[in-house]
């Protein structure tokens, strides 16, 4: 935002003439007064002062833009906010139906654990972990030795994964580079490490590959000349097998975490002796009122904010365009409307007052959702598969996106033109300080001549009332 | 690879299951019953030596695990220190234990 100099909105400088030197500029005067010498001082000044007047006229006008700007700035960034709070707030009930505010509680979390993502559903899920599987291993027999064939040089060593074969080169044919260069290379398919399986004091180093899934798997390491350098694991990977809800059908897996349900993921721990480990999946309450109190009281804000912009005593915004896009967005959230069981917000608690605001009655998304889940799920769909919440969403970018949002272009425009005005003001404002440093030359040097010529009046007014008085003396006698 | 053994096989599975908790448990079984043969006589030196070597083979396989383990706890905090993405939303779940 530009800046004006203080100069100018404090009354003109009054200079104070010179004493006779004609040219010289003067300097200020602490009385306000053009002190010259001349009697006509005081003319002088009135002319610099009106001068002055008249050409900051424009700066004045410039600055009464500039600060009308200023005041509309002011209110696009409070709207910003009350926008973004908006934004935020629809978000947060996205994270609240799709997990965020369901918990687990199980029976026996040494046998299995839970992750919880979009699309749980509340619900009780026993999972009989018969066995969490294996998985494949291979070793070699004796302490690592290989040595690189031609010294400096790598060997390049093949690593089998069941039924492929792959290349791999560490920076040199030492375990620990060998066992890197596996990682690095194919870490997703086997880990290898190197381990000691002899003492500190007379090391037995070994490569150990693991394979990454469950269930039997060949692993092994060949050295150039296709010989094997591991020996697979005495007791083969096995998958992992359980059975959901005593269904009487059990399942394998080559992976330790399943998905039993949509968004619910069980990750086996342990083989459970026959006793099945219950997950109980529950929504918090707490969470989804939580979200949903934050969202009516964000909106009300941007309500208020907005209206705040219209009518009698209205805000810098009155009467643009962004006002009326602005309602037409919150009101496009607040009278969102499904042609499902759940019509509207005021089905899920989210009552739309007489003056735009909503109330929200605790508990009763909770309600609804335990009744008719499904229902409640299609109304609110999410941020990116249809629904309230991808409606809100999609109405709040328009608003808030950095580069395309209505408030952010807007934000972005008023701050150019304040930049844009203010430097005009800066060019103005040095052209007034020329105009008055020239005025003031001008009149110094008009003051210093008017001085002299009314300083030779009165010398020659003084010698021609003595030549008089002695022309009268002489007459007389 | 050694034959089945009904009584050692499971703390085998155990033990390639990474299952140390159980495998500790059925050893405790195992050596009971062993003590108890070398008292009634019949044990042998076959099955000392079917002994030693299961013990060995745990001793080994266990310290391969541990090492796996150690190897990606090690990837993990180097990756958190890249800002690798998490595997799984842990925040998205509270876990508690039934009472």
């Amino acid at each position: 935002m530009g800046t004006v100099s203080s100069s100018l909105t404090s009354p003109v400088t009054v200079y104070s003439g010179s004493s006779g030197s004609a040219g010289s500029s003067g300097s200020t005067s602490p009385t306000g007064l053009f002190t010259g010498t001349s009697a006509y001082s005081a003319d002088l000044q009135a002319v610099i002062t009106r001068a002055v007047q008249i050409a900051t006229l424009p700066i004045e006008l410039l600055q009464n833009q500039q600060s009308f700007l200023t005041g509309q700035s002011n209110a696009q960034t409070a709207l910003d906010t009350d926008f973004s709070a908006l934004q935020t707030a629809v978000q947060n009930i996205g994270t609240a139906m799709s997990g965020g505010s369901f918990q687990t509680d199980i029976s026996d979390p040494t046998i299995v654990g839970a992750t919880l993502g979009d699309g749980a559903t509340q619900g009780v899920y026993a999972i009989d972990v018969q066995d969490i599987g294996a998985y494949a291993t291979s070793m070699t027999p004796s302490s690592w030795n290989a040595t690189e064939t031609v010294a400096g040089k790598p060997d390049a060593f093949q690593l089998v994964v069941g039924a492929n074969t792959y290349s791999i080169t560490g920076t040199d044919d030492s375990a620990g580079s060998v066992a890197a260069a596996i990682n690095a290379r194919y870490g997703n398919l086997v880990d290898a490490t190197v381990v000691n399986v002899g003492s500190s004091s007379a090391p037995d180093n070994r490569i150990s590959l693991q394979s990454a899934t469950l269930g039997p798997m060949t692993l092994d390491i060949k050295n150039a000349a296709g010989t094997s350098l591991q020996t697979q694991g005495a007791t083969p990977g096995r998958l992992a097998s359980y059975e959901i809800d005593n269904s009487g059908k059990v399942v394998t897996s080559n992976s330790r975490t399943v998905t039993v349900s949509d968004g619910v993921e069980l990750t086996m721990l342990a083989s459970d002796n026959g006793t099945p480990a219950d997950v109980t999946v529950t929504q918090s309450p707490s969470a989804l009122d939580s979200a949903m109190s934050t969202f009516a009281a964000k909106y009300n804000q941007a309500v208020k904010d907005v209206a705040a912009q219209r009518g009698q005593s209205a805000g810098a915004l009155q009467a643009t365009p962004i006002l009326t896009e602005l309602q037409r967005s919150l009101s496009a959230i607040s009278t969102y409307s499904s042609s499902g069981a759940i019509s509207g917000l005021n089905d899920l608690g989210l009552q739309l007052n007489d003056d735009g605001s909503l109330t929200y009655t605790e508990g009763t998304l909770l309600s609804a959702d335990i009744g008719n889940s499904s229902a409640v799920t299609a109304f609110m769909g999410s941020a990116t598969t249809g629904g309230f919440l991808e409606a809100a969403a999609n109405a709040l970018t328009n608003i808030e996106d950095p580069t395309v949002g209505l408030l952010k272009n807007a934000e972005t425009t008023t701050q150019t033109q304040i930049a844009d005005i203010g430097a005009q003001i800066a060019a103005k404002q040095a052209q007034v300080t020329q105009l008055q440093t020239n005025l003031t030359s001008q009149m110094a040097a008009a003051d210093s001549m008017i001085s002299m010529v009314q300083q030779q009046y009165q010398e020659i007014s003084g010698m021609f009332a003595a030549m008089q008085v002695e022309d009268q003396m002489y007459a007389t006698g | 690879m050694p034959p089945v053994d009904a009584r050692t096989e499971p703390i085998r599975r155990a033990v390639a299951s990474g299952e140390f908790g159980k495998a500790q448990a059925l050893w405790e079984d195992y050596a009971g019953r062993l003590a108890e043969e070398v008292r009634s006589g019949t044990f042998s030196s076959a099955k000392l030596e079917a002994t030693r070597e299961l013990a060995e083979w745990c001793r080994v396989t266990a310290l391969c695990a541990r090492s796996h383990a150690q190897g990606r706890l090690n990837r993990m905090a180097i990756a958190r220190q890249y800002g690798a993405p998490c595997a799984a939303s842990a925040s998205a779940s509270r876990i508690s234990a039934r009472a």
